[in-house]
């Protein structure tokens, strides 16, 4: 059961996400996640983890608040149907666009934690067969998909060997001996996480604002699509009407949940491909009406979300970016993700299952309703009014977590650095990844070698790991796939990064 | 694009320069068992850093699109006040034990906002309900001094 402080997590962690979706549309919504992380390590492990639950499931799917209102999407995820589900609101109304994506979310959501509960048991059984050699080619499986959810390949690897080559520095973790500390006593521990993470995705966002002062930066207020007809009318048409419609499409919305679902499922391939693949699958019908399109790929987009915790808790592989962010908030609470966690932590994996449960069944229609009534009252706030509430943010959260006021060099290195990611085009996702699984990584190499005297053979001697080798091929045979079919069909995002 | 190559240009130097330093920093660690040892890692992480900004500074020489003029893509004050906060983000160790956390905090949100050319009055609001809502989270709920 949840407790009424886990139940207030919930809430508040949703109610953020909401308000994020809603006035912010133009804040990553990985970026709103580690803002409150310095908060979040000071909760326990289930109220932490039920406040990302809320957060992350709402401010996904009311990242199409943002295209509901000024054509501008919250979310990569929801870029891949903005034309459509701003033409569905400027027709019909923002009511019923935002109730077309909300009961897509829903349900689609219903379905992928059905996968959650059935999938994350079943690996983490299969998991504690795992010795080092095992655990090799799974660390490489989030690699792999890492290093593909990248612009392009040269860049995500280079993205992920800076942040391996990040995480290499402190103590080695199978032989003890400092590594690129400079002799200096506070580099002993390593680059602290979450302290990274503030000034990779925070920090960099605020000077990327200054390098392009363009009229979205400075001050924009933007009115909402305003709403037509009273309180009753968008009850209607958020509560009635839009789910009549995916009723009427049940097949598409099925079909696109699945896919969801699907790519939910492989390490790195997050919800904007989903996205992408069920909308432009709703486009290649005959005579494509909007509302399917923005149906299909809400649906696409909030059925991955469980699917990403899958190798997330099973096997401490994250999904995609949001869900290496959830790993790095796992390790600075003591959470080991894997088969000991279904073992020493079961009532919190079933907490986490609940939380889902509750977040798509009861907070996802109140707050997509609320949602609505915030869409067409409130107005946004200036951007560079937020901008300097992300800079306030970056500074507390970077001291909060150790109270070292040394953290905070961190933020300009690491700052500059990101800021000079995002201008080139890189995405933040494979450096994250790279200080996430770059130490495990390297400890079940080195461990792995060192117990067969270097003999490299010992990768594939076991069944399990030859098995899992294959796997990893496939993989990558999968993701060169995906990665040809979207860039056939989908265009250019700009350097939005999720 | 050409704008994007220049700035392609100075990540990829940035990268080279981290792997060179990484490729000599990591030869003076000591070596392990067999292949592997402490530098086993960082020797192939700064090879692959090496080889990747190489070959990216590569195909950009060949589009041409190298010359650093070429970044200008905004105003130069633009880069200034780029400049500005991240040369006041190095003063912000010193700054916290003299200020306090919520008013060192509170200052550089008033300062990126001023930055990003906020209205005086914006600023000083921003900073009061700042300062409100931090004090009230920070130092009073979690007890963060």
């Amino acid at each position: 059961m949840l407790g009424v402080d886990t139940l207030l997590a919930l809430l508040l962690g949703a109610l953020y996400g909401l308000l994020k979706g809603v006035l912010f549309p133009g804040i990553p919504a990985t970026l709103s996640l580690v803002l409150v992380l310095p908060i979040l390590i000071f909760l326990s492990p289930a109220e932490a983890c039920a406040a990302v639950i809320g957060l992350t499931t709402t401010a996904i799917f009311t990242g199409d608040a943002g295209s509901v209102m000024v054509r501008v999407p919250g979310t990569p995820a929801s870029a891949a149907y903005t034309e459509e589900i701003h033409e569905v609101a400027q027709r019909r109304s923002p009511a019923f666009a935002l109730g077309l994506s909300t009961t897509a979310a829903t349900l689609g959501g219903l379905i992928s934690i059905l996968f959650l509960v059935m999938g994350s048991l079943g690996i983490a059984q299969i998991a504690k067969l795992f010795s080092s050699v095992e655990n090799t080619w799974v660390v490489v499986m989030g690699v792999v998909s890492g290093i593909f959810g990248a612009p392009s390949l040269l860049k995500g690897i280079l993205g992920f060997a800076l942040g391996m080559l990040l995480g290499t520095v402190g103590v080695d973790p199978t032989f003890g001996i400092p590594r690129f500390t400079f002799d200096n006593p506070y580099l002993l521990g390593g680059i602290e996480f979450i302290v990274a993470l503030i000034a990779l995705f925070g920090i960099s966002e605020v000077l990327y604002a200054l390098s392009t002062p363009s009229p979205a930066v400075a001050g924009k207020k933007t009115g909402p699509a305003r709403a037509r007809g009273g309180l009753q009318s968008l009850l209607r048409e958020f509560f009635l009407e839009a789910p009549l419609t995916v009723w009427r499409e049940r097949w598409l919305f099925l079909r696109s949940s699945l896919i969801g679902v699907f790519i939910g499922l492989m390490p790195g391939a997050g919800s904007d491909t989903a996205a992408w693949i069920s909308a432009n699958f709703a486009r290649l019908r005959r005579n494509p009406k909007p509302e399917q399109v923005a149906l299909a790929g809400a649906a696409g987009s909030d059925s991955t979300i469980a699917g990403d915790w899958i190798p997330t808790l099973a096997l401490g592989i994250p999904g995609d970016t949001m869900t290496a962010v959830i790993l790095g908030m796992f390790m600075a609470l003591g959470i080991t993700p894997g088969p000991a966690l279904f073992k020493e932590q079961l009532d919190l994996v079933w907490q986490i299952y609940l939380a889902f449960f509750l977040s798509a069944v009861v907070f996802r229609p109140l707050l997509g309703f609320l949602a609505v009534v915030l869409v067409t009252q409130i107005t946004q706030i200036p951007r560079h009014l937020l901008l300097g509430a992300v800079s306030s943010l970056c500074i507390v959260g970077a001291y909060a977590i150790n109270r070292n006021a040394e953290d905070l060099f961190l933020l300009p290195l690491l700052g500059l650095l990101g800021f000079l990611l995002r201008k080139s085009g890189f995405t933040l996702g494979p450096v994250v990844l790279g200080l996430v699984l770059g130490p495990l990584l390297e400890r079940n190499v080195a461990m792995s070698l060192v117990k067969a005297n270097g003999d490299l053979t010992v990768l594939f001697n076991r069944p399990l790991a030859a098995v899992l080798a294959l796997l990893d091929a496939a993989l990558i045979v999968a993701l060169l796939y995906l990665r040809q079919r979207e860039a056939r069909v989908k265009p250019q995002l700009g350097g939005m990064e999720e | 694009m050409q704008q994007q190559h220049a700035w392609e240009a100075a990540l990829a130097l940035v990268l080279l320069f981290l792997g060179l330093s990484a490729w000599f920093l990591s030869g003076s660690l000591p070596s392990g068992q067999g292949p592997i040892g402490p530098a086993f890692f960082p020797r192939i992480l700064a090879g692959i850093l090496i080889l990747g900004s190489t070959t990216h500074l590569f195909s950009l020489w060949q589009q041409g699109g190298l010359l650093l003029g070429r970044a200008r893509e905004a105003p130069l004050r633009a880069f200034w006040r780029v400049g500005a906060l991240w040369g006041a983000l190095w003063l912000a160790p010193w700054l916290l034990p003299k200020l306090g956390l919520v008013p060192t905090a509170v200052l550089y949100g008033m300062l990126s906002a001023a930055l990003l050319r906020g209205r005086w009055s914006e600023v000083l609001l921003l900073g009061l309900v700042l300062g409100v809502l931090l004090y009230l989270i920070f130092a009073e709920l979690l007890k963060v001094s």
